[in-house]
């Protein structure tokens, strides 16, 4: 359904002394997203996900690779039809709202800026979409602040379906919400895409929430994927040595297995190592490791760009 | 005699819409060497409560205890430059965001050694600059004697809250308060961040209060749990026997709702319903009645107190008279 | 709005100059009713005349000019040209400094440069000798007072907007805005502009003191407001003379600045006050 191939953003950083190096936030990033899946994208900071999800919305310009969406390339698409396509549900619920705007003129807006429905026709639009994300039609009138977390994050879900979008990228979208509301709304994502049809890029740090939601898996370390396959796969047999650190540093529920945590720090964007960009921190690395990236192939039923796995 | 005591500790605080009370008659003790892990939502109290410990609340918050004592020095009623003397000293505390807690316009080495010259007077320069390449080595920096100099703007957060480290041990600390410590940095940083902390509780026997909301962090670090709620304290206990057999139904809930908790593959997940009460209009009785599911009529009537570890009529068997 | 008002109820400064403020707002707008004479009457028989306290006559309150003419009438049409001044001073330097500073943060570069440099040479040099190389070369007027005052005026809202915007522009509610596909211009005026309101606020009412003591200042040095009008600033010059002989001609006119951009500067004191968001809870 969506294809991305090689996409790569590179961002070129000017100092007053002319070129002062380039920050490849995303380095060459390919996956399949199939209809009615859902994908979640895994990894810490300065992994490429947010840069992935502000090129696949159109909100930064690819510096290479393409976008295909039923085979076709997103540079294809109206504006408008892009829109109507692909649609983001932010991650923090309370400067993802414009506080002056009413919960309704919120919800209303892309309507407002892609379509030309009348008045009327808008406001039947937001009642029904209100609905289906469980807000009530008094809350139409109020204003963010108004609001509880997990209530302003059901306009911001609501607001990104206005437009019956087919894809809908999810960054972090129950993060900043307390324990007791981010199962709220899981579940409503959840019922929602089972209804819709919808299509689920879902972007997390938070391994057990990504366990629970998506079937497929892509994990990224400094603008690359090092590991991507079925969801089981990736949990209980992870191959790459970046993919075990991250679970066995996930706190889970049961006591502690001891364990060296993962030494050292993510490396500048900026200066990024030689090879394969893991392999300072990485337990397992050799000569090769220093030289030359690894490629992401097919080991063992999923994909991974490591040299020790065979 | 245990290291800390708190009995019956409330905060009140004078706004312009009224008292407000966010925390509420809880009491706790902690032994030296334990580490115990606070737990709750945002609004349950947990970071006033250590503002509380640490006297750093604002002039409008009044705190009333029937105990509140540090190694047997009553803390309530101690002046500024008592004060002085015990805060950042044998008790410290680092908190969530380490890129605000630190002073930017400062060198890091720099605002280590004021903690020094402050209460460590004997100290002179050269034993102070061997005590800060100690402090960094303590806590993993790499490189310390380039690091000293540097600004906090330079360094990565999960360096920076090595910084907020190396500094609340400056003077070998017998109680440490993390609030939310790692709440801002990646997983494998907070993994190493939450190590160290333990490896130190081990090397100098003090004790750690770990705030946060995150449950697998005190599953996995702390040996003793407390779980608050609006204010209060709802169940207190052993941390792997809380999380495997929680009692209060709030505990529970929250167990519950976890992703991570064994559930089926995108089935529902069980939530609590409600939201938190409105401090300023307290519900009257238990207050997680409204949004309980064992919850009877006489919850709302009586006010649980705590018995037993858990503050539940139904639970501990309290309902028609407390016992 | 229950909570700003408390707020600055509580400043008694601020609610005294909101009061100096409606005052002189209310005689501005009713100045033909309230004045007992026409203020270009002359009264060839009561030259100079003292106040009533300082053996005047009650037909004529506050005395009278040097050709003849009722001082409280002049003074309370001199209100209403002062408090107009003020306005379109505000409303014009309101006008370009929102647009230049909402262009300036939200596309940032050298539309950002150019704009702050020209904003910086309009600061670097002093407001009061530029206005008046402003009139000498278009010429004196009341017109082109209010031109070249405001023009001094609009740094201060370019500026304020400006800093608005660049920290709205980091919040997810703007990128919300650009992933659905909001213009620049929807996204400037409709989204950002609201939330800058505040400082916004304030700086307009402080504006309009600088602009009504601006003025004054013109037109003592001849090159605003010309005589007959009654403005305050034009019977300060024209009662230079009299410093010594008729001193009310000069503490009356004196006295009215003071007190209505007195009023003004508490009034927008009190206003940042209560609106500074840390003072909410």
């Amino acid at each position: 359904m969506i294809e991305i191939v090689d996409l790569g953003k590179h961002y070129q950083l000017k100092s007053l002394f002319g070129k002062a190096g380039t920050v490849k936030a995303l380095d060459g990033v390919s996956f399949k997203l199939e209809k009615g899946r859902a994908l979640g994208i895994v990894g810490e900071s300065g992994c490429g996900k947010s840069t992935l999800a502000k090129t696949l919305l159109g909100l930064e310009k690819r510096t290479f690779g393409d976008i295909l969406i039923d085979g076709k390339s997103i540079d294809e698409l109206k504006p408008q039809d892009r829109h109507k396509t692909i649609q983001m549900v932010f991650q923090d619920p309370y400067s993802s709202l414009n506080p002056r705007k009413k919960c309704w003129q919120l919800i209303a807006e892309p309507l407002l800026i892609n379509t030309k429905l009348k008045t009327n026709e808008i406001r039947e639009k937001v009642d029904s979409v209100m609905a289906l994300v469980g807000l009530r039609p008094e809350h139409a009138e109020r204003y963010p602040h108004m609001m509880s977390g997990g209530q302003r994050q059901r306009i911001g879900i609501a607001r990104a379906l206005v437009l019956d979008p087919k894809v809908l990228i999810l960054d972090e979208p129950v993060s900043a919400l307390d324990v007791s509301i981010q199962a709220q709304v899981l579940n409503l994502l959840i019922k929602l895409q089972d209804e819709l049809k919808l299509t689920y890029l879902f972007i997390s740090h938070d391994l057990s929430v990504v366990n629970h939601l998506c079937d497929q898996i892509a994990v990224m370390y400094l603008g690359k994927v090092v590991e991507m396959g079925p969801r089981k796969q990736i949990f209980e047999e992870a191959v790459h040595p970046y993919t075990k650190a991250l679970l066995t540093s996930c706190p889970s529920l049961d006591p502690k297995t001891q364990h060296t945590p993962l030494k050292g720090e993510l490396p500048s964007p900026l200066n990024p190592p030689e090879g394969c960009a893991f392999h300072k921190r990485c337990p397992i690395a050799v000569d090769q490791c220093h030289k030359t990236r690894p490629e992401l192939k097919k080991v063992h039923g999923r994909f991974t760009a490591c040299h020790e796995v065979h | 005699m245990a290291l800390l005591e708190v009995k019956n500790l409330s905060i009140t605080f004078d706004t312009k819409k009224g008292p407000i009370t966010p925390v509420r008659d809880i009491s706790f003790v902690i032994e030296k060497g334990q580490s115990l892990g606070v737990v709750g939502e945002s609004g349950c109290g947990k970071s006033l409560t250590n503002l509380a410990l640490m006297g750093l609340l604002p002039d409008n918050a009044t705190v009333k205890a029937e105990k509140m004592s540090f190694d047997g020095n009553d803390l309530k009623s101690l002046s500024n430059n008592e004060w002085q003397k015990i805060r950042g000293n044998r008790m410290s505390m680092i908190f969530q965001d380490p890129m605000t807690s630190l002073n930017p316009s400062f060198t890091v080495g720099y605002q280590i050694e004021e903690t020094l010259k402050l209460h460590r007077s004997e100290l002179n320069k050269v034993q102070r600059k061997k005590r800060l390449l100690e402090l960094f080595d303590m806590v993993g920096i790499p490189d310390p004697a380039r690091r000293l100099s540097q600004y906090p703007h330079e360094m990565s957060g999960g360096m920076n809250q090595r910084v907020m480290i190396a500094m609340s041990m400056a003077c070998d600390p017998e109680l440490l308060i993390a609030d939310e410590p790692t709440t801002a940095l990646d997983v494998t940083i907070q993994d190493q961040i939450l190590n160290l902390l333990l490896d130190l509780q081990k090397q100098t026997g003090m004790a750690l209060i770990l705030v946060t909301h995150d449950l697998g962090v005190v599953a996995q670090n702390t040996s003793k749990l407390q779980v608050m709620y609006a204010g209060e304290i709802v169940e207190t206990g052993d941390t792997q026997s809380l999380i495997h057999s929680p009692r209060h139904p709030y505990t529970r809930g929250l167990l519950n709702s976890h992703a991570g908790h064994g559930h089926p593959f995108r089935s529902p997940l069980p939530s609590i319903s409600g939201l938190v009460p409105d401090l300023f209009h307290r519900p009257k009785g238990c207050q997680f009645k409204p949004r309980c599911d064992i919850a009877v009529k006489e919850c709302e009537l009586e006010q649980p107190q705590m018995i037993d570890c858990v503050r539940c009529l139904k639970v501990t068997g309290s309902l028609g008279g407390q016992q | 709005m229950k909570e700003f008002w408390s707020h600055f109820k509580d400043n008694k400064g601020a609610v005294i100059g909101l009061a100096l403020v409606l005052l002189f707002t209310f005689i501005a707008i009713f100045a033909p009713f309230l004045a007992p004479k026409d203020p270009s009457q002359i009264y060839p028989e009561y030259l100079r005349l003292p106040p009533l306290w300082d053996g005047g006559i009650s037909h004529f309150v506050l005395g009278t000019d040097d050709v003849g003419r009722d001082l409280l009438s002049r003074l309370i049409y001199g209100a209403r040209i002062s408090m107009m001044i003020g306005f379109f001073v505000v409303v014009l330097s309101l006008i370009i400094g929102v647009v230049t500073g909402l262009f300036a943060g939200y596309y940032g570069g050298w539309i950002d440069t150019l704009i702050m440099r020209i904003m910086d040479i309009l600061m670097a040099l002093p407001s009061i000798l530029l206005a008046i190389v402003v009139v000498a070369v278009i010429g004196p007027g009341i017109k082109n007072a209010i031109i070249a005052v405001s023009l001094f005026s609009i740094p201060g809202f370019t500026r304020i907007v400006r800093a608005s915007v660049l920290a709205e522009k980091k919040k997810q509610y703007v990128m919300a805005s650009q992933s659905f596909g909001a213009s620049s211009y929807r996204i400037m005026f409709l989204e950002i502009l609201p939330n800058c309101m505040a400082p916004l606020i304030v700086q307009a009412t402080l504006g309009f003191s600088d602009g009504i003591l601006n003025a004054a200042a013109l037109g003592f040095l001849g090159l605003g407001t010309q005589p007959p009008t009654p403005e305050w600033g034009v019977m300060l010059s024209d009662a230079r003379s009299f410093i010594e002989s008729s001193p009310w001609m000069v503490t009356l006119p004196g006295l009215c600045i003071l007190i209505v951009v007195l009023g003004f500067n508490l009034f927008g004191d009190g206003l940042r006050d209560a609106l500074d968001p840390r003072l909410k809870r």
